[in-house]
């Protein structure tokens, strides 16, 4: 079915092309950026149910404008009248802006922004509607995937949830009339059990631009879950050192967000923080390495037509058969840095800045099996499993916190698993490691990218199967 | 909110709860000491819980929903039937909603938001920097919040309160190569100098960092934690007391038990409502129960439990409270005492991971000092890997505790045999 558009922001579009008609009559240039996010979360266990809005969910505008060389913005999600609020936004911002001018502090002075007569509209598809389904018919679903694990050995809980989201955003400057709607699912089947004074949680996660059609495909991994919870709970831990794996896709998703993602938001370049400003058109990775980002690079959560910078979005190469080709761009920074804007200024929401973000990232595929992977190994890991990450784009270092490793010993499988590991290394050393790539990728949009500790937006990311070599803890 | 009060009352609803925030703010963001950007923000947010009883009265359903303040009458009716209709199908045990709590606390001044900004960025830049140190960017909020919450069982408190928050980045530069360190600071208005103490620390951190050596391997090391991330390794007792983690399961506190071993130092641990200098200080809690103190540890033996009425009530508590603050009370031995015995101290992690569940955690290391309990080295590199049924028998704190925004806790932390990677 084809997603519909948010009649509030067809409703308020007028009102805001006026406002934007008043406040140019002050500042060289105006911009506002709706939101209308609406969603719903069901979670269901053994001891708890609970049905709240989509974590994401906004509805409300910023505004931003250009004053003395400066970029201001503001973000309000109730007004009146117009007249009234465009007064209020200018003696807002001029009054804070001449304040700081005030100090005698220099501006990072931004070229003024030039647009192009733009007119768009985008309205993606799904399969199931999630409305039309009721919370019922949800929940009971749910409630059976949750019963049928919580009878697995070991299991304390079995927690199972599905998120439906419909963004809607409408962009608007005097050149540009940018609107876009579309939706998508995510879901997460977890089991927590414990054996003696052992106790561990393992999950899955799933997304996707689907809609109910989604609650099929949790329900299909509750043997699968079973079997990993009972493998970690038995899992050894790792003897620390350097060691030959292969990363599940999941893995992938990880290095390739946390090694290079963030390493090329072009928003660090402008601050000095990111090494990778340095090494544009050089070898950072091993031949056989490419690795993407955009949000018309692939279908997932992080796919729009527009950013909330209403600049359109693109399919990078960031990676190409290991040389650094080019980073990814808000508006702002390209501007400051005389490149293209890339369609990656992204916001939490509409009361936060938008900065260089993410949208899908991933690795290309290569031509190997998986098992021509394994029987290339003398002694390794299979790492599955992606938990969570940090960035380090100044010094390239990398921490990857991963679920398991299943020990490989003469090409083969010993059955022995391992974890909860720390995946550590120098980013470069472990990209230019790369030797085997598996035929297909695959993406996963569940959780969220924060910026150092904050700014959490949607993005998704994979890959293949990798082979490299990294430090495990 | 008397409107949105009246349409829940004649909805059906067994009960509601609505809560209402007004957030006004200020941010200046700057690249070095130049201003990249400025921002202003106010915005309202309106969360409705409604709750509906099973026929028999033994389930309890609920569903949360946003109302913006630009819905219609017509759009707010909708929601909420199709929040009750959700509600309906959610069969949790019975629970009450908190009763009658009616008080206004008295507003704070609300100053002017852009003088309390030009505060903190005077603050800022009067941060004094050598030749080899450079602020390379922070960002600066300043907040003022207005909260009521309201129910439907006489419950109506307001109170108002303001937080500032800033990301602070610094450059230290030694023959051509160039380190940075990144520092997330909360604190309240009037502690302002908090980020001038913080930012000398961060400097000289990072010259410790560009002298730093690679961090041996050990798989059964000692280390001694001190940076922030104490806090975050406290947190864990915190999780297992935690009436929502009891009910589920998870967690490992019973109540008159000791958690530690004979052999750790005697953990003490109390809630408190209010703490100078915090930016947490809010009177009351999400459902609209008073934030109080409470004593969950004492001599590593858990006395209480915290959390959610909901779930307070499951546990069959008597009365419960959420966590504004925390206090860890010290150790035995004394932070010099404890330095004497030889570890590798961790000051700065990428991102220190707990996981309470597992009781796993740890974290690839930015800064840490290799010491024989004499002379010390700083280190970098590799990461540590631990688990608390490990360490929980004989952990060590110093008796010095030192104020992280709401948590104060030991300075120094002393854990055996965990796992460093080194490299």
């Amino acid at each position: 079915m084809q997603v519909k558009m948010s009649e509030y922001l067809t409703a308020v579009k007028p009102d805001m092309q006026r406002l934007i008609g008043l406040l140019k009559k002050e500042f060289a240039y105006v911009s506002v950026l709706c939101t209308d996010v609406t969603g719903t979360t069901y979670l269901v266990g053994q001891r708890q149910t609970s049905v709240g809005d989509y974590g994401f969910n906004e509805r409300g505008f910023v505004v931003r404008v250009y004053e003395n060389s400066c970029y201001m913005e503001y973000s309000f999600n109730e007004y009146e009248e117009i007249e009234e609020l465009a007064a209020k936004i200018t003696g807002t911002l001029k009054k804070e802006l001449s304040a700081m001018e005030a100090l005698g502090m220099e501006k990072m002075e931004a070229p003024l922004i030039h647009e192009e007569k733009m007119e768009k509209t985008m309205s993606g598809e799904i399969g199931e509607d999630p409305m039309a389904v009721s919370p019922e018919e949800i929940l009971a679903r749910l409630k059976k995937i949750s019963d049928t694990g919580a009878a697995g050995k070991f299991v304390i809980d079995f927690r199972v949830a599905a998120q439906f989201a419909h963004v809607n955003k409408l962009f608007l400057s005097e050149k540009k009339d940018l609107m876009q709607t579309y939706a998508f699912a995510e879901g997460m089947a977890a089991a927590i059990g414990a054996d003696g004074e052992k106790q561990d949680m393992i999950f899955r996660g799933f997304s996707g631009l689907k809609g109910a059609e989604l609650l099929d495909e949790i329900g299909g991994t509750v043997d699968e879950l079973l079997k990993l919870l009972d493998e970690k709970l038995h899992a050894d831990p790792v003897v620390p050192g350097m060691y030959d794996v292969i990363t599940a896709p999941e893995v992938t998703g990880l290095i390739a967000h946390e090694a290079f993602g963030h390493g090329v938001e072009m928003d660090m370049f402008v601050k000095e923080r990111a090494l990778a400003k340095e090494y544009l058109g050089k070898k950072v990775a091993s031949d056989i390495t490419s690795m993407k980002d955009g949000a018309a690079s692939a279908a997932e959560v992080s796919s729009y037509l527009f950013d909330d910078e209403g600049t359109l979005g693109t399919d990078t190469t960031i990676i190409e058969n290991g040389t650094l080709v080019t980073g990814i761009s808000d508006l702002l920074s390209a501007l400051r840095l005389g490149t293209a804007p890339t369609g990656n200024g992204k916001r939490e929401s509409f009361e936060r800045k938008a900065y260089t973000r993410m949208t899908n990232t991933f690795f290309t595929a290569g031509e190997n099996t998986l098992d021509e992977m394994i029987a290339s190994i003398k002694e390794g890991y299979l790492l599955e499993g992606a938990q969570s990450g940090m960035e380090d784009p100044k010094h390239w270092g990398i921490q990857c916190m991963v679920s398991m490793g299943r020990e490989i010993k003469d090409g083969k499988l010993t059955g022995k698993v391992v974890g909860p590991l720390t995946l550590t290394g120098y980013v470069p050393d472990l990209l230019k490691s790369i030797t085997m790539r598996s035929e297909k990728v695959e993406l996963f949009g569940t959780g969220a990218c924060g910026k150092g500790y904050k700014e959490w937006v949607k993005v998704s990311d994979g890959g293949p199967y990798l082979k490299c070599k990294v430090r495990l803890g | 909110m008397d409107k949105l009060y009246e349409i829940l009352e004649r909805s059906g609803a067994s009960d509601f709860l609505i809560r209402e925030t007004t957030t006004c703010s200020r941010e200046a963001f700057f690249i070095g000491r130049k201003l990249d950007m400025g921002r202003a923000k106010e915005v309202c947010h309106t969360f409705v819980t409604v709750y509906v009883d099973s026929e028999d009265g033994k389930f309890r359903g609920s569903a949360t929903k946003e109302i913006h303040p630009s819905s219609t009458q017509e759009e707010i009716e909708h929601e909420i039937q199709a929040a009750l209709f959700a509600a309906k199908f959610v069969k949790n045990p019975w629970y009450p909603v908190v009763t009658g709590t009616r008080a206004e606390v008295a507003e704070k001044s609300a100053s002017d938001l852009d003088e309390a900004l030009i505060r903190i960025i005077k603050t800022l830049q009067a941060v004094r920097t050598e030749t080899d140190e450079k602020v390379n960017s922070c960002e600066v909020f300043v907040n003022q919040k207005k909260t009521r919450i309201r129910n439907s069982r006489g419950v109506d408190v307001s109170f108002s309160g303001s937080d500032c928050q800033t990301e602070l980045v610094i450059n230290v530069e030694k023959d051509g190569h160039e380190i940075e360190l990144l520092r997330e600071i909360c604190f309240s208005a009037e502690d302002a100098a908090r980020v001038t103490e913080e930012a000398k620390k961060l400097f000289l951190s990072g010259h410790d960092r560009l002298n730093a050596k690679p961090t041996t391997q050990q798989e059964h090391g000692t280390i001694l934690l001190t940076g922030d991330d104490v806090a975050e390794f406290f947190r864990y007792f915190t999780a297992h007391s935690n009436a929502y983690n009891q009910y589920m399961g998870v967690a490992k506190a019973r109540i008159g038990e000791k958690m530690t071993g004979e052999e750790a130092d005697p953990l003490t641990i109390r809630l408190v409502p209010e703490m100078e200098g915090s930016t947490r200080k809010e009177p009351y809690d999400s459902d609209g129960n008073p934030v109080k103190e409470r004593l969950l540890f004492e001599d590593g033996v858990c006395r209480n439990f915290w959390g959610s009425t909901q779930h307070a009530y499951y546990m069959k508590m008597d009365h419960t409270t959420s966590m504004n603050n925390m206090i860890v009370s010290g150790g035995d031995l004394s932070e010099a005492e404890l330095r004497k015995i030889p570890h590798l101290e961790i000051t700065e992690f990428s991102c220190f991971d707990m996981d309470p569940v597992s009781g796993s955690f740890g974290g690839e290391i930015r800064l840490g000092y290799e010491s024989d309990g004499k002379t010390r080295q700083s280190v970098t590199g590799g990461s540590l890997s631990g688990n608390y049924g490990k360490i929980l028998k004989n952990m060590k704190f110093s008796k010095e505790t030192r104020q992280i925004n709401n948590f104060i806790v030991p300075c120094a932390v002393l854990l055996e045999d965990v796992s460093i990677a080194g490299c």
